[in-house]
């Protein structure tokens, strides 16, 4: 249960209690009081919080409409003024919430964002005024770099998104360009002080949860364009390393009983190691990897290509540290998704070897159908539906590839996803007659 | 830590501040001491949603004759020295790597080079307007661009090697003032 879950358990059974003599009427009243007040209050908070962000966003997207109106009937001295003016009240805004005492979060957060959309703004004005010529790499780059502070003079995680998006696009923008994105995590490794202090303060906390959402999304996608891609095929490694360091990190250091939308990074791990495997339990992937067949020509560069082998090594063995931890810890329910990098380097090294894509795929099928499996059993042991589900999803989703992947007739086809639906039907329904013959 | 984040919030509104000033600072001078030249051009009109409207411009000379014994590839910055024919139109006359001394150049990107020549990215590719006037004036560029109505061309200061679009012509007119002029005419 959740915590949320249980604090509604505690207040239903508080009448049950003072009617048994269990608990004074005045004692279960005070505890009603306070964790009744409690939940409201952290809920109206997060709403002023959330109309904050929204509000200021909106406020600044309007700015930045109006200005690029382009008013010709005014000078080009009115106009620069013009460009700055949203910037400057928004430092003004800024000012007073960092100097004003118990400033709450919805005025950092609102002030944060206003701020960091109008110094985009003012920018891309002046850049207008003298009719420059897009260069969108130095325009992302500098703006980026002006906003970076305010996420820690703030103390507000709305700046710290929209820096994380902004040199997400910069790194686009680089490896389009020149190849050269993968300052993109040295750009990154300045938010690092940051999310550790927010996760220090309450790592169940929304502020924790919002910040590791961004930063997730943002590595998922980023990694993708950064490499630099001279070893063909060696995204392989760097993702299943990310994605189960993710998977691992969210197990170990988030609570278990929290609600999933507080756990990005366990989402995030989870749900990746099952997409990915499903990607990788195809032949397509496999194919022409490895150094033999490593990338040559103007296009390519050995010196970029090093963070790749960095973030190959590097995510691999972090991943791998977590799994040791968690079997001396004797969490073997880690170990199916937790393995995932192992899996995908054994798979790379039957590619890249003895070019056996088909080996390596099939390794990936198993794999994805071992974690079904297992899924589904802890499913119906800790009798939770959505693991159940879960694991039949998987299993559903590795059936119907290998489906398509194969030339089965159309009643065949037919068949088996009649009997995946019963499946489903079968396993919710065993379920929800367990749990209500639980006591 | 509070006198921390202060200190990070004033270092942050300094460059913030500093950043746009520098830039209208720097092309302010370029238009205040810059040298003025022409060049004849060619029109599209996209749409920049962040940046309003503007009109794409194209120089109809853009590109420098090899320079021998340099290899550029794409993206290489050059130096393209300026001329002017006997209409009073700019064209490049030659490229270097390093800036000619004495001379007007303009600093520009390598597109590719081809058959003795190397094309070039030029800075000057955008003019913003006011976007209800944007596409008139884009047709009436377009209009006044063709080989057989050639009187359209781009205004721009140049000062150590840096361009600022100052006006778009038309028969010699500012581009604003010709719209107004013109509407319902053409």
């Amino acid at each position: 249960m959740s915590r949320k879950q249980n604090i509604r358990w505690l207040l239903s059974e508080l009448s049950t209690l003072v009617a048994q003599g269990v608990l004074p009427a005045d004692a279960a009243e005070r505890i009603r009081r306070y964790y009744g007040e409690r939940e409201e209050q952290a809920g109206r908070r997060w709403a002023v919080v959330l109309f904050s962000i929204i509000g200021a966003a909106l406020v600044g997207g309007g700015v930045i409409l109006l200005t690029a109106h382009n008013w010709d009937r005014f000078s080009r001295g009115i106009r620069a003024a013009l460009a700055c003016a949203p910037m400057i009240a928004g430092q003004l805004v800024a000012a007073w919430v960092l100097f004003r005492r118990n400033a709450g979060a919805g005025a950092r957060e609102g002030a944060g964002t206003f701020l960091a959309l109008a110094v985009g703004a003012c920018i891309a004005i002046v850049s207008q005024l003298y009719h420059l010529t897009d260069d969108f790499g130095a325009f992302m780059l500098t703006w980026m770099l002006l906003i970076v502070p305010l996420v820690y003079a703030l103390d507000a995680v709305a700046p710290a998104l929209i820096y994380l998006a902004g040199i997400a696009a910069w790194a686009g923008e680089r490896q389009v360009m020149d190849g050269r994105a993968a300052w993109f995590w040295i750009l990154a490794a300045a938010l690092i002080p940051f999310i550790r202090r927010v996760l220090r303060e309450n790592r169940h906390g929304p502020r924790a949860a919002v910040l590791l959402w961004g930063a997730a999304i943002c590595a998922c996608v980023s990694t993708g364009i950064c490499l630099e891609k001279v070893v063909p095929g060696l995204w392989i490694i760097v993702y299943a390393g990310l994605l189960s360091f993710f998977y691992l990190a969210g197990s170990y250091w988030f609570n278990e009983e929290a609600p999933l939308w507080n756990r990005p990074l366990f989402i995030v791990g989870s749900i990746g190691t099952a997409i990915y495997s499903l990607l990788l339990s195809n032949r397509w992937p496999w194919n022409d990897i490895g150094w033999h067949h490593y990338r040559y020509g103007l296009e390519y560069d050995r010196i970029a290509a090093i963070p790749d082998y960095i973030l190959a090594v590097g995510l691999t063995m972090a991943a791998l540290a977590l799994l040791v931890t968690s079997v001396r810890r004797k969490e073997t329910k880690r170990l199916y998704f937790g393995v995932m990098p192992l899996v995908a380097a054994c798979g790379y090294a039957l590619a890249a070897l003895t070019d056996r894509e088909l080996a390596a795929a099939a390794l990936f099928s198993v794999y994805l159908f071992v974690i079904s499996i297992a899924t589904l059993v802890r499913g119906f042991r800790e009798r939770r539906q959505g693991l159940v589900n879960g694991g039949m999803l998987m299993l559903s989703a590795l059936i119907v590839n290998r489906f398509f992947d194969s030339e089965f007739d159309l009643l065949t086809r037919g068949i088996v996803f009649i009997l995946l639906g019963v499946g489903f039907f079968a396993a919710n329904i065993m379920l929800t007659r367990r749990k209500e013959a639980t006591p | 830590m509070k006198s921390f984040r202060i200190l990070l919030f004033v270092v942050a509104v300094a460059a913030q501040i500093a950043a746009p000033a520098l830039m209208i600072r720097f092309w302010e001078t370029t238009l205040r001491e810059g040298a003025q030249f022409r060049f004849r051009i060619a029109p599209v009109d996209p749409y920049d949603a962040f940046r309003g409207r503007y009109i794409f411009l194209r120089v109809e000379s853009n590109c420098v004759p090899a320079i021998p014994g340099v290899s550029v590839s794409r993206g290489t910055q050059l130096c393209a020295e300026l001329g002017v024919d006997t209409n009073g139109f700019a064209y490049f006359t030659a490229g270097s790597v390093e800036p000619p001394v004495g001379k007007p150049y303009l600093k520009a990107r390598v597109r590719w080079e081809y058959r003795g020549s190397i094309w070039l990215d030029l800075p000057m590719d955008r003019f913003y307007m006011n976007e209800k006037m944007a596409p008139e004036a884009e047709k009436a560029v377009w209009r006044h661009s063709s080989r057989a109505n050639q009187t359209a061309s781009i205004l721009a200061r140049i000062k150590d090697g840096r361009a600022v679009v100052e006006d778009v012509l038309i028969d010699d007119m500012p581009i604003r003032q010709f719209i107004k002029d013109n509407r319902g005419k053409e």
